[in-house]
């Protein structure tokens, strides 16, 4: 449907402060956090309240309308990017904080509201919300909820779906349905779990309860500065293998060094090969054990030097350069392209020299800033997208890294999710059967597939054309891998 | 792993599709008494067992579903591992694809997570015969729907587990359990959540016979201080986790019908029939059999939370809630993309399903 026949039958049924219909502002919503690829929408509508998002949705199910959910748009993989003949469902304006039950450390929340916002409206009763993506000042829960967001404190404290406890869905069929229950467990097939991370294509989450953690007493960085990519990637199998689980451990090779000490000066030695960061939480006593612990371990596997941040203002200097890596990096190159693959951890040192091969033979730069603590790779490859060729060639390699990743026995994302960005990706992890599986879990809640289509799962005729490019001899890729 | 690695199980899928007569999943036998009543054929899984896959760095083991409970917490704990949700083990032939499929989470629930939590992924058989993967064996991974965790606590209804990989976590430096004497229900309760607010190591928290107990898991140093600040006394090896994890407790007396009442974990307690054992830091409160069941669903329905028929309950009749119509339908909805022709453990969760 056009923009003026979408506008005229929603006019009927919303407020116009609720519809976005002139091109200049339609714009806006073209794309998500992954600019590479733009569409303009039919129409924006911007639901006010759950009663707002019933309509919207019941207009889309009986005139076939497709609806791509948004939040705040900083999603990374082309979750929101919108279908030109529907409508994208923004649910910007839902942002309140419905309640905190403090007794039972949960917080009621619009999917508006971001991520940071949770932490900051209860931090005054000792309490935060522990997953924490990078985009946390601005990525909404709605978003975080459809993408299964991580971030730096996942392998201590989970990604989203282990902190959310509860969700009101709005489904396509007219319903609005609690999964999950803050009574911890609930009855039947889990299908808060199967909501969490389903990229907005099976209902439209209007409010979350979310868990909130006490905040720890103590948090305390270590700095572990290595000569080679090997002896840190070891160390960090040799610090989970000790029995301490960091709140955080992170990994920056030498590129992504240099760029973020030129961009913050938070002290990285520009030399090294490759440093650590690990952060560690809970009592004073119990964080001062584990530091000795941890710097021992590091020593062990060949650390040239150990810093420990003596105090909270040298920790976030420490981190800051962590956290301004990938602004950084965009400071050395006109552009780049962010990857999120994830891996065992004892394949890190590997990895990473392949990525480097990988990235002499395509005559493309990278840098490495990731959670080593969980695996999970973010190469930022670098290109200029104004060189004709470059971005096809930078995709290429993108995609070849990812494949490296699902040999190795990872997978092709971990906390980005697959959007249209990885939407071929899924053809080589995946068999046929199991994404038909998915596509017919997928029509369990959206019988006529108008959340989000065309988004996530490919179609097998899009794999059959996808694998064509990949195949060699009449052979799938890594026929012998397991899929698991 | 090649999929001929299971031809019995395609066998007895394709005999029971052509036949008619359902499947009835069996992992240990140890956990026949749950769920709704057992029809069609047995099949067992016992002897599919043993590690497929295990390197303690990554925190993560991948099995056989017949593996037993005993045999993989042995290795594990060989590791100094162990797996976060405590899976409850009646009877030393429990299997962990049994555990997945009753998705039943021990003492420490609230504080490590639950089955849910720790599953990483799945091989399942579904009832239309085919063998597909699901999740993976890294701990982030977004690819593809979360298969994993809705096979968790599906009864066998979706498919036969064959594999599962877990993620583990490090076994606690040092474990004390404080002990309190709190006569009144609501008053433990109610200590359990100001306690569980604030950043001490607790990990199990429960109330019986008018006790208290929390336990505390983690460094030396950290559980010294914070058993310093809570108070009561110090248990270095309280048998009661155990007791509980195993139903031996004196509580899971044979031939009772017992009930679980789920709730949000601050909720005052609904009967005038005190719950015989609260777990869960308050989430999960035990009746037995003398409480008057309609009193309970009456409270539950104004406070919220749900009630399950644990054993001994007519087990003709539906033995878990149900809350809304529109999952019902979904809940409907998947079993026909899992199991079309219903041959899986028919209606041990929900009559139709």
């Amino acid at each position: 449907m056009k923009t003026e026949q979408l506008a005229q039958l929603f006019s009927q049924v919303l407020p116009e402060r609720c519809l976005v219909s002139n091109e200049a502002a339609l714009r806006t919503f073209e794309c998500d956090g992954l600019s590479a690829f733009r569409e303009l929408p039919g129409l924006v509508v911007l639901p006010d309240n759950i009663e707002h998002v019933m309509t919207a949705l019941k207009v889309c199910r009986e005139n076939g309308i497709p609806v791509v959910g948004r939040g705040a748009g900083t999603g990374l993989s082309g979750g929101a990017l919108p279908h030109p003949e529907g409508i994208v469902l923004s649910l910007s304006r839902m942002n309140r904080l419905l309640g905190v039950d403090t007794e039972n450390r949960t917080a009621r929340v619009e999917p508006g509201m971001t991520n940071l916002k949770i932490s900051k409206e209860v931090e005054h009763l000792g309490l935060y919300y522990a997953p924490d993506p990078s985009s946390q000042i601005a990525c909404s829960i709605g978003g975080n909820i459809a993408e299964n967001s991580g971030g730096v404190h996942c392998l201590k404290y989970g990604l989203t779906v282990h902190n959310v406890v509860a969700v009101k869905v709005a489904t396509i069929e007219g319903d609005l349905v609690d999964l999950g229950h803050e009574s911890l467990d609930s009855p039947g097939f889990n299908l808060l779990s199967l909501m969490v991370g389903s990229e907005g294509m099976m209902g439209i989450v209007v409010e979350a309860t979310v868990k909130l953690l006490p905040i720890p007493e103590c948090a305390r960085v270590v700095m572990g500065i290595f000569d080679s990519v090997q002896n840190a990637g070891d160390s960090v199998a040799a610090v989970i293998a000790s029995g301490i689980i960091p709140a955080g451990i992170e990994m920056m090779d030498n590129p992504a060094i240099r760029a973020a000490e030129a961009f913050v000066n938070a002290g990285y030695p520009v030399d090294a090969k490759a440093i650590l960061l690990c952060e560690l939480d809970g009592t004073e006593d119990e964080v001062a054990q584990q530091i000795e612990q941890v710097e021992e371990t590091f020593r062990n596997n060949h650390a040239k030097d150990i810093r420990i941040a003596k105090d909270e203002h040298e920790r976030q200097l420490f981190w800051s350069g962590r956290k301004a890596s990938f602004p950084a990096v965009g400071r050395i190159s006109p552009d780049y392209y962010c990857i999120d693959g994830t891996i065992p951890r004892k394949a890190i040192g590997e990895v990473l020299t392949k990525i480097e091969q990988l990235s002499q033979e395509y005559g493309l730069r990278t840098a490495n800033v990731f959670h080593a603590g969980d695996g999970n790779l973010h190469p930022l490859i670098l290109y200029d997208a104004r060189i004709p060729g470059q971005m096809e060639k930078t995709i290429e390699l993108g995609s070849k890294i990812l494949q490296l990743c699902v040999e190795m026995g990872g997978t092709i994302t971990g906390e980005h999710g697959v959007g249209i960005e990885k939407i071929g990706d899924m053809c080589f992890q995946f068999t046929d059967d199991e994404r038909e599986i998915f596509h017919a879990v997928r029509r369990c809640f959206d019988p006529d597939s108008l959340l989000n289509p065309g988004k996530a799962i490919p179609t097998l005729a899009r794999c059959a054309e996808h694998n064509a490019m990949h195949v060699h001899h009449g052979e799938v890729p890594f026929p012998h891998l397991e899929r698991f | 792993m090649q999929e001929d690695d299971y031809p019995a199980l395609r066998e007895a899928i394709d005999t029971a599709r052509q036949s008619g007569n359902p499947i009835a999943i069996e992992g240990g036998g140890t956990r026949k008494f749950y769920g709704r009543e057992i029809v069609g054929t047995p099949l067992s899984l016992s002897g599919h067992h043993g590690i497929v896959e295990y390197s303690p760095t990554e925190l993560v083991v991948t099995v056989k579903a017949g593996t037993t409970v005993d045999s993989l917490s042995q290795i594990l704990q060989d590791n100094q591992q162990m797996i976060g949700f405590e899976p409850p083990n009646c009877l030393p032939d429990s299997t962990i694809g049994g555990s997945i499929a009753l998705g039943l989470s021990g003492s420490a629930r609230p504080y490590r997570g639950n089955v849910q939590d720790s599953i990483l992924g799945v091989r399942l058989l579904t009832g239309d015969g085919r063998n597909m993967r699901f999740g993976g064996q890294v701990i982030k991974n977004v690819a593809g729907f979360d298969i994993s965790r809705l096979v968790v606590g599906s009864l066998g209804c979706l498919g036969i587990v064959l594999e599962v990989s877990l993620k583990v976590i490090p076994k606690p430096e040092c474990e004390w359990t404080l002990n309190m004497e709190i006569p009144d229900v609501d008053q433990a309760i109610s200590k359990f959540n100001s306690l569980s607010g604030k950043p001490y190591p607790i990990s199990a928290s429960a109330w019986c016979n008018g006790v208290a107990s929390i336990r505390l898991s983690g460094s030396q140093a950290g559980v010294k201080s914070a058993a310093q600040n809570i108070g009561g006394t110090i248990n270095e090896d309280d048998p009661i986790w155990n007791q509980v994890n195993t139903h031996t407790h004196p509580f899971f007396r044979q031939g009772q019908r017992l009930l679980k009442v789920f709730q949000k974990p601050s909720a005052p307690v609904i009967s005038s029939h005190k719950p015989v054992l609260v777990d869960w830091g308050g989430a999960l409160r035990w009746y037995g059999e003398e409480v008057n069941e309609s009193e309970l669903q009456q409270g539950l329905s104004g406070q919220g939370g749900w009630l399950e028929r644990f054993c001994n309950a007519d087990r003709s009749q539906e033995v878990f809630q149900e809350l809304h119509p529109a999952t019902m339908r979904i809940k409907q909805r998947l079993k026909d993309v899992f199991d079309p022709d219903r041959i899986l453990n028919p209606g041990r969760m929900y009559s139709g399903i």
